[in-house]
């Protein structure tokens, strides 16, 4: 039988790939954002979130990369829930409804990539939430906007991680193991401080901040703009790898983007070397003339700029130190900023920087200075109040053994909250403390005429706990056994 | 001519799902008749682009399914209603058929959902819409289905059972809106209901074993069947085919039994006594 072929049919105007792709990216985007999956993923991040933040000072370009990396739930629910989006837009049959549709596969992820920016906007969202929350909390400093975007970027990145393995190998389970490839980026290649990532030389590659509480894990590996961009650039590579797949032009995608990280990333890892020492030392110490400085009560506070709304909070925190304090003990005692972690900031394994940034504090700490320590964690008005007893008794660098403790720790306890410290037997240079007999001198109401008078003698080094017992009336503490075991006990 | 096939072979090892199998569709409802395992979804998912033959030559709308580029346009036209359909439990109505909507490339958002909420209009599913598909029944999942078939008004409408499971009601409403949609546009429609085919089907096709066994109009299938319909007081032996009616007498399909009186013959007895014809031959054979 013969037969002509009719001629084809009308073909109206077809709408652009684009217009299509945007079209279902709306769609996807929509149900990847209202999938049970990504609500657990962004609650486990905003808890996450809310935990770190609860016990951090609210510094907020520390809050920028603390905001970031506890987005990593919802990345890794995004990671899921993208690749089950591209499961099902493959058809699992070819009697599925989709089958038939002319829209082809590669489209058709790409709607899922696109779609992607919803969980991305998500992310920013719960971000701004929680800063809003932070805002409450009197911050200082400013926000580090590229490096608390990289939470959305996160996201998007193990997004189209999630589409493009699951477009490779489409299974159920793929999506679980885009997460496992993720948890496994982040382990092998953490970019803080690094493991055996650095020591095979691949630091460079990580495109994650690993979640733990290594100090500090709020300062990048690379640039926080640099770091955005090679996040972006690797998440570009895993959606072209998406939506191309089988297509040999796929290989060229994956090609260049390899060549592109092996030779863009350990050079901008070597340039980052020197250029964040720099920076780092510039934004954190500065220049003296920098310090913001305030005169309360005839005690000067200097903080370091962005960090002056915490003066009225070290005021608060020295004052009762200073006042209790014989006149000219407290007499010209300032309280300055200081970065005394900077050098953790720098690098936490690499001693030398430690050496190099120890000249800044010889620099401009004085013995009438007192240090307000690290820019993160001195922000605790007991930890302002212990710098500030510290100084007030002249230990340089810190108070060490007998008598002077007893004096130190009675100075202290007229803080409250010093309190804690003294009863935790924590001496600045190891020494035991002489809980038993601070314990009594406080039981003491003369302990302040006691002490005040004797003030030269009990501040002397070379004075020893038995000769301060003896004028405060009290017992001598055991510091060691017969057997030489340490005891800190009482009498 | 919407359809043309020309000596259409599939098969699945050693089993001919397709054998040769040659015609053309144009304007109307086509009834595709067949027993089960006789190759209909086989040459229904030919057509629908989803399966390739192995030889022969077939020409959708003018265009070859096997070019990728027109099996696009080919796909753009048709609507294709599977025997089983897969779902996606956790949609919506509305969202399901959305969905399929924007991949077959309805981008403009409102008249997509305007579309969405006609087909579902159609198939009686729009106080559904925000229902979730796991919640809906049998029938309703069937006519979810029928939905995304109709979407974009397709030129040719390729139906596989599309009346099973739905209560009579609904399979009157269904014949009426398929008879008013192939005013100006083709529909192929496989079934066991025989009588859906008596009502709404200009022309009949039947397939056995992967061959054509007719092809004309329904009537001309009843035609088999005339002067071989039988009703009985007793069951009758030698029958090719009987049965018990409700009044207590008994229908009789082939030769005529003893004292039998010959009745008016259906499109289900013209199907039986050609299927039928052809089982026998098939036993002959083996034999």
């Amino acid at each position: 039988m013969t037969v002509t072929a009719a001629p084809p049919a009308a073909v109206g105007a077809s709408p652009t790939l684009v217009s299509v792709v945007l079209a279902l990216a709306g769609l996807e985007g929509r149900k990847m954002l209202t999938h049970p999956v990504t609500w657990l993923g962004a609650l486990g991040a905003t808890g996450m979130a809310v935990f770190e933040l609860r016990e951090q000072a609210p510094v907020l370009n520390r809050v920028s990369v603390t905001l970031a990396w506890t987005m990593l739930p919802l990345a890794a629910a995004t990671a899921l829930v993208a690749g089950w989006a591209v499961l099902r837009t493959r058809g699992r049959t070819d009697a599925h409804p989709p089958a038939i549709m002319p829209l082809g596969i590669g489209p058709r992820v790409g709607g899922v990539v696109v779609g992607l920016w919803f969980p991305a906007v998500a992310t920013f969202a719960i971000q701004l939430g929680l800063l809003v929350w932070v805002m409450t909390r009197d911050p200082v400093t400013s926000m580090v906007w590229t490096e608390a975007l990289a939470g959305p970027v996160h996201v998007l990145f193990a997004g189209a991680l999630g589409a493009a393995l699951t477009r490779w190998l489409p299974h159920p389970s793929t999506p679980l193991f885009a997460v496992l490839v993720l948890v496994g980026l982040m382990i092998a290649f953490p970019y803080d401080q690094s493991n055996w990532g650095r020591e095979i030389g691949l630091e460079w590659m990580s495109p994650l901040a690993r979640p733990q509480d290594i100090i500090p894990y709020e300062v990048a590996f690379r640039p926080a703009g640099l770091h955005l961009g090679y996040l972006a650039g690797l998440g570009l590579i895993a959606a072209g790898i998406a939506m191309l797949s089988r297509h040999r032009a796929v290989w060229i995608v994956l090609g260049l983007g390899v060549i592109a990280a092996a030779t863009l990333g350990p050079a901008q890892l070597g340039q980052i070397e020197e250029s964040r020492r720099v920076e780092t030392m510039s934004r954190l110490v500065g220049d003296q003339a920098d310090l913001t400085c305030e005169n309360h009560d005839g005690v000067v506070y200097c903080a370091m700029p962005g960090y002056e709304g915490w003066i009225d909070e070290w005021a608060a925190a020295a004052k009762p130190i200073l006042e209790a304090a014989p006149p000219d003990a407290a007499d010209g005692i300032e309280i300055r900023q200081y970065p005394v972690h900077t050098t953790f900031l720098l690098d936490g394994n690499d001693y030398n920087n430690w050496w190099w940034i120890e000249p800044a504090y010889q620099d401009y700490i004085s013995r009438d200075v007192v240090p307000v320590g690290s820019i993160w964690s001195n922000y605790s008005s007991s930890s302002v109040a212990m710098d500030a007893t510290s100084k007030v008794m002249g230990c340089e660098p810190a108070c060490d053994g007998q008598s002077q403790q007893v004096a130190y720790l009675w100075l202290a306890s007229h803080h409250p909250e010093i309190r804690l410290i003294v009863e935790g037997n924590v001496s600045s240079d190891g020494a035991p403390l002489a809980d038993c007999m601070v314990a009594e001198l406080w039981s003491k109401p003369e302990a302040e005429q006691l002490i005040r008078p004797n003030w030269g003698f009990l501040s002397n080094s070379e004075t020893s706990y038995e000769e301060a017992a003896e004028i405060l009336g009290v017992s001598v503490p055991i510091g060691y056994d017969e057997n030489g075991r340490f005891q800190n006990g009482c009498p | 001519m919407t359809v043309n096939l020309i000596d259409v072979r599939k098969h699945y090892g050693s089993l001919h799902a397709l054998d040769g199998v040659t015609f053309e569709l144009s304007t109307g409802i086509t009834g595709l008749l067949g027993p089960n395992g006789a190759g209909k979804t086989t040459l229904l998912r030919c057509l629908a682009t989803v399966l390739a033959p192995d030889v022969g030559t077939i020409k959708v709308l003018g265009f070859d399914p096997d070019h990728p580029k027109e099996r696009t346009e080919i796909r753009r036209r048709i609507g294709y209603l599977p025997q089983e359909p897969g779902f996606y439990r956790n949609f919506t109505c509305f969202d399901f058929i959305d969905y399929l909507a924007i991949l077959k490339e309805h981008v403009d958002r409102a008249e997509r959902h305007a579309e969405v909420r006609r087909v579902l209009e159609l198939t009686g599913l729009s106080n559904k819409s925000t229902t979730k598909i796991r919640k809906l029944s049998g029938g309703m999942r069937r006519r979810l289905a029928l939905a995304q078939s109709l979407l974009g008004t397709p030129s040719f409408l390729i139906l596989d059972e599309p009346t099973a499971g739905l209560d009579p009601e609904l399979r009157f409403r269904f014949r009426e809106m398929v008879t008013e949609f192939a005013t100006d546009r083709t529909v192929l429609l496989s079934t066991h209901q025989t009588e859906d085919v008596a009502a709404i089907c200009d022309r009949v096709i039947v397939l056995d074993a992967g061959r054509v066994r007719f092809d004309g109009t329904p009537a001309g299938l009843i035609e088999i069947a005339e002067g071989k319909v039988w009703a009985a007081s007793e069951r009758p032996v030698g029958a090719r085919i009987t049965w018990r009616l409700a009044t207590g007498e008994y229908r009789a399909v082939g030769e005529p039994p003893e004292g039998a009186r010959l009745i008016e013959p259906t499109i289900e007895d013209g199907y039986l006594m050609l299927v039928g014809a052809a089982a026998l031959e098939k036993d002959t054979e083996a034999a």
